[in-house]
């Protein structure tokens, strides 16, 4: 027991792994949410409860009875809305009360009444949603024996072809074996009813990676002695061989288990409290869209149950797998560049190797396929096994027992007979002429280049790099609006079509179409709409000092940047916030782990050298976050927009015309944005690598920044308003102040990137590294 | 050349680790001894300027270090008494490193790092990462980033301690050579080493230096009442006349 008591006992061990729960929890409920910010909690429930009262009063309701009751609703929805945003500009600025009261003396009263129950305003959007998922969900009930017709009726006219016709071939066997299967799927009753809980818990797909994660911690665990150099004294002891060997095969089998339960089967639950569904597991799974493909007869419940029992054995594998590979090794160091080396390929094939690839045996038969094992239900596919067509599910979930057992022998062995000492490992002997040829390498290097060095490879920069540009991925940097006033079409084609410096050629464009509209009056009137609002942008161009420019739309820009965005360019705050700790954190705590501080303070660029060098390195590794979240964020404003209006001076644009240099083009205004962005990213930087200083671990160099600086940023962001002066993300953000600038013309806007610049530059000033005095 | 330090004092709290130091130290090995919490550790922080002084001054030739700054760290060879390394380097990546930060480069800093890694005999397994290593052989590598770029001033903590017999009368002989125009102090608890190689011996309690004296001249000290450790006296006894409670 004493094996079980050591990995079950140690606090740090259980404190990751409660935090790999958490964050589980935490995204899956931030998955769910349509909006971030203020009330965006309080927002989520009131939608996913409105979603299972919707679901739950279609209960016992024919198809078309269903179809009938979603489309009142939608309707209701829509004429609510609509009535919102086009009745009253302010709307969104308004108290609750109000605007249940001005909604119920509209016309609108009686479409308000029928609504399920008094919805907030924050949630009319998310409804409208939810409704518009359950109709889609209608379709696809109605359309479910069509598709298995379709399929039956491919297969028979594809066998008809050259392609398909030959019978030896594995595309006719697929095509008959797909057929085949697809058939047992006629009759299968698909219900309509609240899928909403277990698909969004399939799809969540961080789950597994954390589940990774939480087994990867536990099978570290079994290599600490290696670490503390008691190999040689563990396996010196009468239980310390086969018996701890199978001791730890059950540590970890009870690992898998209890994760599962933890990850899954606690988001599972937080998923059916808040979406409900829970009297819709008897349906047949096929009822849920993702698992149109699956072919077998089974309800959505025994489906959950089977797939937690698959996760577990799955991730028992997975384990036992990581273990052999890792226990081979005699460095513990080295088992970890291997694992970055080995998932790295794997994920790699995994991701990217196209399906009709002929190597695509090694993408779905792959370590990831026993992670992401919801794939192997929710996708169907065939692969050509010796000209034979097999299932992916079948081939990987029938060679999982194969492979438990042979892991858990080669586990058992490995722990039995592997000798800590005097063994000539293949690996090693690579891996020591790879140093010989980074040495040559490595020898070219100043100081910069070794931080730089030290930064990216040693406190694993790179690969932490790499996960933020993946994560990056998922952010999402533009939220779109409705414009607050129903525009005349052709006044906004004629601004459309006189777009640029409101010159001369403006005026003999306005000259030539009023020439051509021909006294047609509904064009005349346009016209005089348009000629007012050249008139009114030379007025205030000629008392701004700046060129006038007829511009499109202040939309994109606000989309991504101004007050319609704000809960998004908050939340991509806080994951700049949170990369730029994980980048940095380990950067001077890496020192003081290693113990080499006195050492290097003895030496003559070991002080300022060293910090200066740094410092660059921070700044460096900083201009990579910014540009992996904020270039992004410019690329998606370019590709989704395509704005023109860079040159145009930023007082032409409505909302911005009292920022203090009216004549600054919109193009340098965004310049401006970016740089006070980078500007506060690096303050950031240099305060996490102040705090790393102070820190004797890296670990805990981690742990207190994103105590202090990391959580905080991202509550923030999801919503908890208080802590708005205690994170840097209205700094980091800064589109908020800047905008507010433009808006007002108060520089107290930019208050929060005043303030945290002089924490940053107080940071950079007392710093103890650089110090050429006495310092402890 | 001369390092002085003069009324050298460190406390911490209420705990006086070093009372009023003066010694002056010029060429030669000085070797010094003292119990666990004599304030050997202290002083060598102190000259590295790792560790803040409460008072007196340390001057090189004359100026303050304080003021030398980078000066007196370029002529500065310190090998800490704690194994602390970048584990993930190799061990000539190590050196080179450290050779780097002493403003070492081209053919001077390529030859340094082959000199001192021969020296240390660690020329075979310079491609090793130093993580790998035994406790000995970390020793070996922090004594060759010590000695790299030829400094004048050389401040070993328990630069012997873990090697092999072999290893160490290497170094100890090495040492020995080093200190024609070097200050060398080191500290260790192998008296023998201090014996064989030391010209002076400083004997530290409790923060402040008892007697400073050539190892023969302190040996000759101890009153011949006094029954020898061995079969005959030597620094051990000394050791242990004037520093054992």
């Amino acid at each position: 027991m004493g094996e079980w008591k050591r990995v079950f006992s140690n606090p740090r061990r259980l404190a990751a792994a409660a935090l790999i729960v958490l964050l589980s929890t935490a995204f899956f409920l931030v998955s769910r949410m349509d909006y971030f910010g203020r009330g965006a909690i309080t927002r989520l429930i009131e939608s996913e409860k409105y979603y299972s009262r919707i679901a739950a009063r279609t209960r016992g309701h024919s198809r078309e009875e269903v179809d009938r009751l979603l489309t009142a609703e939608a309707d209701c929805l829509d004429n609510y809305i609509t009535l919102l945003i086009w009745g009253n500009d302010d709307f969104l600025t308004m108290p609750q009360e109000e605007v249940e009261r001005w909604a119920a003396e509209s016309a609108l009263a009686a479409s308000v009444a029928k609504l399920d129950g008094t919805l907030a305003r924050d949630t009319l959007f998310s409804a409208q949603d939810r409704v518009e998922e359950l109709r889609e969900e209608l379709a696809y009930i109605e359309s479910f024996e069509g598709y298995i017709d379709s399929i039956q009726k491919q297969a028979a006219l594809q066998s008809q072809t050259t392609l398909f016709g030959d019978k030896n071939s594995f595309a006719n066997r697929n095509l008959l074996r797909t057929a085949a299967e697809f058939e047992t799927m006629r009759g299968v009753e698909v219900k309509f009813g609240s899928n909403r809980a277990v698909e969004g818990w399939v799809e969540f797909e961080l789950a597994d990676y954390l589940y990774l994660l939480l087994i990867i911690l536990f099978v570290f665990a079994f290599l600490e002695e290696r670490k503390a150099g008691l190999w040689g004294v563990i396996r010196g002891t009468s239980g310390g061989r086969w018996r701890l060997g199978i001791h730890r095969a059950a540590i970890l089998l009870c690992v898998a288990a209890g994760g599962a339960a933890l990850l899954y089967g606690v988001n599972l639950l937080a998923s059916l409290a808040l979406s409900g569904g829970w009297g819709d597991l008897g349906r047949s799974v096929q009822s849920l869209e993702c698992f149109r493909t699956l072919t077998r007869h089974i309800t959505v419940g025994e489906w959950i149950g089977e797939y937690l029992l698959i996760r577990t054995a799955s991730g028992f594998m997975v384990g036992l797998l990581l273990w052999c590979l890792l226990g081979s090794l005699s460095s513990v160091q080295f088992s970890l560049s291997v694992l970055c080396v080995l998932l790295a390929g794997e994920y790699a094939l995994f991701a990217f190797l196209p399906v009709q690839s002929i190597f695509n045996p090694v993408k779905y038969f792959n370590l990831f396929s026993y992670i992401r094992i919801s794939k192997l239900y929710t996708e169907y596919l065939n692969i050509d096994l010796f000209g034979y067509p097999i299932g992916i599910r079948r081939l990987a979930l029938g060679s999982l027992p194969v492979f438990t057992a042979s892991f858990l022998t080669w586990a058992v062995l490995l722990q039995h007979l592997r000798r800590p000492q005097g063994r000539h490992s293949l690996l090693q002997t690579l891996a020591d002429g790879w140093n010989r040829c980074l040495d040559v390498f490595r020898r070219c290097f100043t100081v910069g280049g070794w931080e730089v060095y030290k930064a990216f490879i040693f406190q694993k920069g790179l690969p932490i790099l790499l996960l933020i540009l993946l994560a990056a991925g998922t952010l999402n940097f533009i939220r779109f609006r409705s414009e607050s006033q129903p525009e005349d079409p052709w006044v906004r084609a004629y601004l459309q079509d006189m777009r640029g410096p409101a010159d001369e050629y403006i005026d003999s464009y306005l000259v030539s179409a009023r020439d051509k509209a021909d006294n047609n009056g509904e064009l005349l009137a346009a016209l005089d709409k348009v000629e007012a609002r050249v008139e009114t942008l030379r007025e205030r161009a000629r008392e701004g000092g700046y060129a006038p420019w007829i511009v499109d739309s202040i939309a994109p820009y606000d989309c991504v940047y101004g007050p319609t965005s704000l809960d998004l360019q908050r939340l991509n705050a806080a994951f700049a916030i949170v990369f730029i700790i994980l980048c940095c954190a380990p950067v001077c705590a890496f020192e003081r782990q290693s113990g080499v501080v006195p050492m290097l303070r003895s030496l003559k660029r070991g002080r300022r050298g060293v910090f200066i060098r740094k410092l660059l390195t921070v700044l460096l590794m900083t201009f990579a976050v910014w540009g992996v979240v904020y270039g992004r964020e410019f690329q998606e404003l370019v590709r989704v927009f395509q704005p023109r209006d860079m040159a145009a001076p930023i007082g032409n644009f409505d909302e911005l015309t009292r920022f203090p240099f009216p004549g600054m083009t919109m193009g340098q205004f965004l310049a401006l944005l970016y740089a006070l962005r980078y500007l506060m990213l690096a303050m950031l930087a240099v305060t996490v690598m102040f705090i790393s200083q102070r820190c004797p671990t890296v670990e805990l160099a981690y742990m207190i920044n994103l105590a202090l600086l990391g959580l905080p940023a991202i509550l923030y962001a999801l919503g908890i308003d208080f802590l708005r002066f205690l994170t840097p993300v209205n700094a980091v953000s800064a589109a908020e102040g800047l905008w507010a600038l433009a808006g007002t013309g108060r520089f107290s806007s930019l208050l929060p990137c005043a303030v945290f610049l002089v924490v940053g530059i107080a940071a950079l000033t007392l710093n103890v590294w650089k110090s050429t005095k006495p310092t402890h | 050349m001369e390092l002085k330090l003069t009324d050298l004092t460190k406390r911490y709290g209420k705990l006086t680790a070093l009372s009023t130091l003066t010694v002056t130290f010029t060429p030669g090995i000085y070797g010094i001894l003292g119990a666990n919490g004599a304030g050997k550790s202290t002083m060598m922080n102190l000259i590295t300027d790792n560790v803040k002084r409460d008072g007196g001054s340390i001057t090189f030739d004359g100026t303050d270090i304080l003021e030398l700054g980078d000066k007196f760290r370029a002529q500065l060879g310190y090998m800490p008494q704690q194994q602390g390394v970048y584990e993930h380097m190799t061990a000539e990546s190590f050196v080179t490193y450290i050779g780097r930060l002493k403003g070492l480069r081209g053919k001077t800093l390529k030859n340094g790092v082959n000199e001192v890694l021969e020296l240390t005999n660690l020329s075979n397994v310079r491609h090793k990462k130093v993580g790998g290593f035994s406790g000995g052989m970390k020793q070996r590598v922090l004594l060759a980033q010590a000695l790299l770029g030829d400094p004048q001033v050389l401040i070993l903590d328990e630069p012997t301690a873990g090697l092999d017999p072999r290893e160490r009368v290497r170094i100890r002989n090495f040492i020995k050579e080093l200190a024609r125009d070097r200050i060398v102090l080191l500290a260790t608890h192998i008296v023998s080493d201090i014996e064989s190689i030391a010209d002076e011996v400083l004997l530290m309690k409790k923060g402040e230096l008892l007697r400073m004296a050539p190892p023969a001249e302190l040996i000759a000290s101890v009153p011949d009442t006094w029954t020898p450790v061995a079969y005959r006296l030597n620094l051990e006894d000394v050791y242990l006349y004037y520093l054992g409670e």
